[in-house]
């Protein structure tokens, strides 16, 4: 038999325990994570970038643990399947890409020259001159634009240069992935048991939208970028493979990626050919790439993950990137969508506990 | 015709590796993970899951979280809504009602044992209190866990659910007779 007072006691000094300095403490740890986050911002960066590939694998892990394989295990077999997957994909595209960077730096003196010459003839034409005279100024500060771009500065110069994130990042996925199991164990530990359920419900809501997401992106991205890079091969413009990778990468940001891939194809379409007609041809490849994204592959890869508005998409994706910079503009949607959901799931477990604790009122009554 | 020695030396690997199996395992046994070997022959024991195929408990295994108690520690009040199933994998549990003026113990369950089934069919209020008599390892199963598990596989919903009526049986049952 449990003693009640034994009970009482335990629970009286859990309440004297946690009320109030749960707040101090809670205001305190935000206060702390808010400084750690502005003076280290770019390690958080390199930290996020490995965890969303650790997610990316934390599949396949799973798979091979399921046959009863230890983790640390499974995280080597990954590790040296990705490593052959990278050789594989060295010695068939590196190659390809190679030579196209080679004629691309080779030639862009050359290009410029030509684009420049190209966009004098079309100075002529109405509204056209002041679009002009901005691109040709934009083109004269071609890392200056790519650095606004992609905030780059603001995201590695705090930690590290990129071949050290190159070293840093397979290092941060290999103890995620191996670790994970344990951290969750850790963090449970810490989670009162009054939430203990609410909280594994937004866990497994989380894992269900981000790996929904992440994966499905991985996906689309790959099939698009595949397919603007056959495309584009068949209407024989320059440097297919670049552009393909380029377009992939440039989808991960919905709306507005796609339109940058396709300007950027647009104008290496324009000074092979100097036509506009070629151009067009290039414009509609995109469509029919994007319909083909639309309508095929995101149903089967991202599906209805995402159930933004999208005005409230585009917006997320603008303060996005004004936070956080590229890597803002591509977390920004998911991260709202899990938000959205949690709080969903904390809302709805208020509601329904109001409504079942009416329902059982009266269960009697509709049992018998 | 060239193929038929290919297909010949192919049978003859794979009837190799057949009989050879228990070999293969030893051979590998470096890379098995003992302690999820102890922990799936203790889900072989949880009757919700009676008839499920080895490799389906070890994805159980693998996917549901796992939570440590410390002892005394409460796991969930009564009154509660319960919307998760709990599996002792190491420890005990005592699941206590409260009367009038204490508390009536219902049950001390050990390890390999489960409760809070009913919250996987409805999320109303828990009838008991449960709380760890030692330090205790659980496995949790939330709700949403359960409905995607059933509808992943016409296999498992079948034996799942079967389980899970026949668990309810014994209840009507042993409600009946403790009425009459």
């Amino acid at each position: 038999m449990m003693k009640e007072p034994d009970g009482d006691l335990l629970k009286e000094i859990r309440k004297t325990h946690h009320q109030m300095p749960r707040w101090v403490i809670g205001l305190l740890l935000t206060g702390l994570l808010a400084i750690m986050v502005y003076y280290t911002s770019g390690l958080l960066v390199l930290i996020l970038i490995a965890g969303i590939i650790a997610y990316l694998l934390s599949n396949v892990i799973k798979r091979i643990e399921y046959l009863g394989i230890k983790r640390s295990m499974a995280v080597a077999a990954v590790y040296v399947g990705a490593g052959l997957l990278l050789i594989g994909a060295d010695i068939l595209l590196l190659p390809c890409l190679q030579q196209e960077t080679r004629n691309l730096t080779e030639k862009l003196p050359e290009i410029t020259q030509q684009a420049e010459a190209a966009f004098q003839d079309l100075r002529g034409y109405p509204l056209a001159g002041d679009v002009i005279e901005k691109i040709l100024s934009i083109m004269a500060q071609p890392s200056h634009l790519l650095s606004n771009m992609l905030n780059m500065p603001d995201l590695f110069s705090q930690a590290a240069s990129a071949a050290f994130a190159m070293i840093l990042i397979p290092f941060f996925v290999f103890f995620i992935l191996k670790d994970w199991p344990a951290m969750l164990k850790r963090t449970m530990l810490w989670i009162p048991s009054a939430y203990v359920e609410t909280s594994i419900a937004a866990l497994s809501e989380i894992d269900l939208l981000a790996g929904r997401y992440l994966r499905g992106l991985a996906l689309e991205c790959s099939s698009v970028g595949a397919m603007a890079a056959l495309g584009l091969a068949m209407l024989g413009v320059n440097y297919p493979v670049t552009l393909g990778i380029v377009t992939a990468a440039a989808n991960i940001i919905p709306y507005i990626g796609p339109i940058i891939s396709c300007l950027i194809a647009c104008l290496i379409a324009f000074i092979q050919f100097k036509s506009a007609g070629a151009v067009l041809n290039i414009v509609l490849l995109y469509t029919a790439v994007r319909l083909l994204d639309d309508f095929l592959v995101q149903p089967l890869t991202i599906g209805r993950s995402v159930k933004l508005h999208p005005m409230l998409l585009v917006i997320t994706i603008i303060a996005g990137q004004k936070l956080f910079g590229i890597m803002g503009m591509v977390l920004a949607v998911p991260a709202v969508t899990i938000l959205q959901k949690v709080v969903v799931i904390f809302l709805d477990d208020r509601k329904y506990r109001a409504v079942k604790t009416e329902a059982l009122k009266h269960s009697h009554q509709i049992i018998v | 015709m060239h193929l038929l020695p290919v297909v010949n030396a192919y049978a003859e690997i794979v009837k190799f590796l057949y009989h050879k199996g228990g070999m293969m395992i030893k051979l590998f046994s470096w890379a098995l993970d003992k302690e999820k070997e102890r922990r799936v022959s203790i889900l072989q024991k949880v009757h919700l899951f009676k008839g499920l195929r080895r490799n389906l408990l070890m994805k159980l295994l693998v996917d549901l979280v796992e939570k440590e108690y410390e002892p005394g520690e409460l796991i969930f009040s009564e009154g509660e809504i319960g919307k998760a199933l709990y599996i002792i994998l190491d420890g005990s549990v005592t699941i206590a009602k409260k009367g009038k003026g204490d508390c009536a113990v219902l049950a001390e369950l050990q390890a390999g044992s489960y409760f809070g089934e009913l919250a996987l069919i409805d999320q109303l209020p828990r009838f008991a209190t449960a709380s760890a008599q030692k330090r205790t390892t659980m496995l949790i199963m939330y709700k949403s866990y359960f409905d995607d598990l059933i509808k992943g596989s016409p296999v498992i919903s079948s034996r799942v659910l079967l389980n899970l009526v026949e668990l309810l049986a014994a209840y009507v049952r042993k409600n009946h007779d403790e009425r009459t």
